[in-house]
């Protein structure tokens, strides 16, 4: 499933996932939630995983940094971060990676930050790993880094707790926490759905320096289209548990190939110039994932169904320059 | 149907007034308990949700209150309906005052409010003919076949006829809303406050609540009062726009006048921090940097001149009255966007 653009040499990528497929044992059977996905994140780029609620974004993210859910198990392919292949890894070595090497932000910092504890007491914890400096020089790190990503006076708000700060600086601690030990990758987690538009300009602003500064890749999962193109070089995009496009930010952009794609940018309000009162909306609903069809999984939704789609997986089919769709349309339109 | 349409003809009193009117309302919050500012010794402080909110609303249309958390939104909202004390000001619904005899039941059924979470709003161990029916019981009209009425909203809502015997939890956050708008136009009210309507839904999906939204005002003649921070929608829905900051109300108008002519700063600002769907269109950065102040430190002068690039020594001063653009299009600042 090598892209083209990867075959290249001189191809470095921070986090390659290879033909992963996840399952949910629940007492009403099998959830097939993540099926053969492949995904690209090259060292130093922003990638964005945009899908709606139950396309399997949040799965993939905590397969990958294995925070998955005890009812959760991965059925096959290959987790790859720098080169070190993360099933095949003892917890201790995951652990050792964890937090360190990898982090994660999550969507409402109010959670996942803890509520009876100081920010820098947390953040001192979290820097375990560094026997060799003392209380005060963790302390003093925990500060330069609360300073780095915009809070003002940081010595003063280590000793605060979570709940004395608003929703975007408390968003802003949780970034300062995983870019601590300065991680090659930093999954984040609608990172900014909780919060409103200027503080989330504010965030994404702030991600963007990061990396400028860090050098750090990040994994960006969304649904909201207008934060991945701002953001993002190059976007995956989750259908019901499988990738069924993915490019570069242009190429998704401005011309997408999936249906689901087209569908799911035709119906963001932002993007309709002239003002309706009748928004678009994708008929149909997601798929039962305990039930996949052998098919093409957007079919029952797909305006532009045919025959094949019923009963032939669609393949992949590569458009342009790491650019790719799985779509029968597209494979007729060639050999037409 | 025929019921509905019966009901929906029925003149409303006073039908060239407008169905709500607001005037002057201030909603206020102690800081503290009565008991502990006793016993601390000290006059208890408050802090002002709402601040010298006026507006109206006229029958069938649809009025959007934007602004960022904290901004005093959700408590405008709910002090319309009578969930949180009215400080001062008046609410006026078809002329009349229901606030100063208590919230009459007659005010009730005609203002329905949808909440902001669509799953914890809904009581979990009922199931969804039961929520839907609640309205029924509450106003004394349980000598209804609530199993039709329950089968007449599924429909309405555009839900099948067999999730009457679902509960919350087996609902997707969409269908969730469905029941929510259920609820809410159980007794065919005038007017319904819908507090955030599509906050955490998918795009997609917000679209279908928000048709439904439009296809329910245009059939059974509602009025809304959209609580919402998403401006890409309410350039869609909304023939009146109220931007809200601190509790204020700094521009109102016409949604096409307020996306095309904006006038305060803090308008310019919001807009501009819209996220833009465009790999190639950056939204405005700069455009508002920083948080809303806490209301226990409410700045003087103009609430915004600590964020406002425009800010000038009367900003800092004197609140600003309100300027008309035109006979809709009001705002308060002294160095509007754009000229009347």
């Amino acid at each position: 499933m090598a892209l083209p653009a990867e075959a290249q040499a001189g191809f470095d990528p921070v986090l390659q996932v290879r033909d992963l497929s996840i399952g949910f044992r629940t007492p009403r059977g099998h959830v097939a939630a993540l099926r053969h996905v492949n995904l690209d994140v090259p060292r130093g780029s922003i990638v964005g995983v945009v899908g709606e609620s139950g396309s399997g974004k949040s799965s993939l993210a905590l397969a990958i940094m294995g925070l998955m859910a005890g009812n959760a198990e991965i059925l096959g392919g290959d987790i790859l971060f720098s080169g070190i292949d993360l099933r095949r890894l003892s917890p201790a070595g995951l652990r050792h990676l964890r937090g360190r090497r990898m982090t994660m932000v999550f969507q409402d910092p109010m959670t996942s930050l803890n509520p009876v504890r100081a920010i820098g007491r947390q953040m001192i914890d979290i820097q375990y790993r560094e026997q060799n400096l003392s209380i005060a020089q963790k302390r003093r790190r925990s500060a330069d880094i609360l300073r780095r990503v915009g809070l003002p006076d940081p010595e003063q708000q280590l000793d605060r707790y979570c709940h004395q700060f608003s929703g975007g600086m408390r968003q802003r601690i949780a970034i300062a926490m995983s870019l601590l030990e300065e991680p090659e990758l930093l999954i984040a987690d609608e990172p900014t759905t909780a919060l409103d538009v200027t503080l989330e300009a504010q965030i994404i602003q702030l991600l963007r320096d990061l990396r400028q500064e860090f050098n750090t890749s990040i994994l960006f999962i969304s649904h909201n289209l207008g934060v991945v193109a701002e953001l993002c070089d190059h976007i995956v995009v989750l259908y019901a548990g499988e990738v069924v496009e993915s490019g570069p930010v242009r190429e998704i952009f401005y011309r997408p190939a999936h249906p689901y794609t087209q569908a799911l940018l035709a119906c963001d309000p932002a993007r309709l110039d002239l003002v309706q009162r009748e928004l678009p909306t994708i008929a149909g609903d997601v798929p039962n994932l305990m039930r996949v069809s052998v098919g093409c999984v957007f079919r029952p939704r797909c305006p532009r169904a045919f025959a094949p789609c019923t009963s032939v997986p669609p393949p992949d089919v590569a458009l342009e320059v790491a650019h790719q769709a799985r779509c029968h349309l597209l494979t007729d339109k060639r050999d037409g | 149907m025929a019921e509905v349409a019966a009901l929906t003809r029925r003149a409303p009193a006073g039908s060239d007034g407008p169905l709500l009117a607001v005037e002057n309302l201030r909603v206020r919050y102690p800081m503290m308990g009565a008991v502990r500012a006793a016993l601390q010794g000290q006059r208890n402080r408050f802090l002002d949700a709402v601040l010298d909110v006026s507006f109206t609303l006229k029958a069938g249309t649809t009025l959007a209150l934007v602004g960022e958390s904290g901004s005093g939104k959700s408590s405008l909202g709910r002090a319309i309906i009578g969930l949180v004390p009215i400080h001062s000001g008046y609410v006026r619904f078809l002329g009349k005052e229901p606030a100063l005899h208590g919230m009459t039941r007659d005010y009730r059924r005609n203002v329905a409010m949808m909440f902001q979470d669509p799953v914890s709003s809904l009581s979990p161990r009922r199931s969804v003919r039961s929520l839907i029916t609640e309205p029924f019981i509450v106003h004394g009209l349980s000598r209804r076949d609530l199993a039709a009425e329950a089968k007449r909203l599924l429909a309405l809502v555009g839900l099948p006829a067999d999730f009457a015997s679902r509960y919350p939890h087996q609902l997707s956050g969409g269908q969730a809303r469905r029941v929510g708008v259920a609820r809410a136009v159980a007794l065919l009210p005038k007017l319904i406050i819908a507090d955030e309507p599509t906050a955490g839904l998918d795009v997609s999906v917000q679209g279908e609540i928000l048709n439904l939204l439009t296809r329910l005002q245009r059939e059974l003649g509602l009025s809304y009062l959209i609580i919402t921070h998403n401006l890409a929608v309410v350039r869609h829905v909304s023939d009146e726009t109220a931007i809200m900051y601190m509790g204020r109300f700094v521009e109102q108008g016409p949604t096409a006048d307020i996306f095309a002519r904006a006038a305060h700063p803090y308008t310019v600002g919001l807009l501009g921090a819209q996220p833009k769907p465009d790999p190639d269109r950056r939204r405005d950065y700069v455009a508002l940097m920083g948080e809303v102040p806490s209301l226990a430190r409410r700045p003087s002068g103009c609430e915004f001149h600590p964020r406002c690039p425009h800010a000038q020594e009367i900003c800092r001063r004197e609140v600003p009255p309100v300027f008309e653009l035109s006979s809709r299009h009001r705002h308060r600042c002294y160095f509007p966007a754009t000229a009347g």
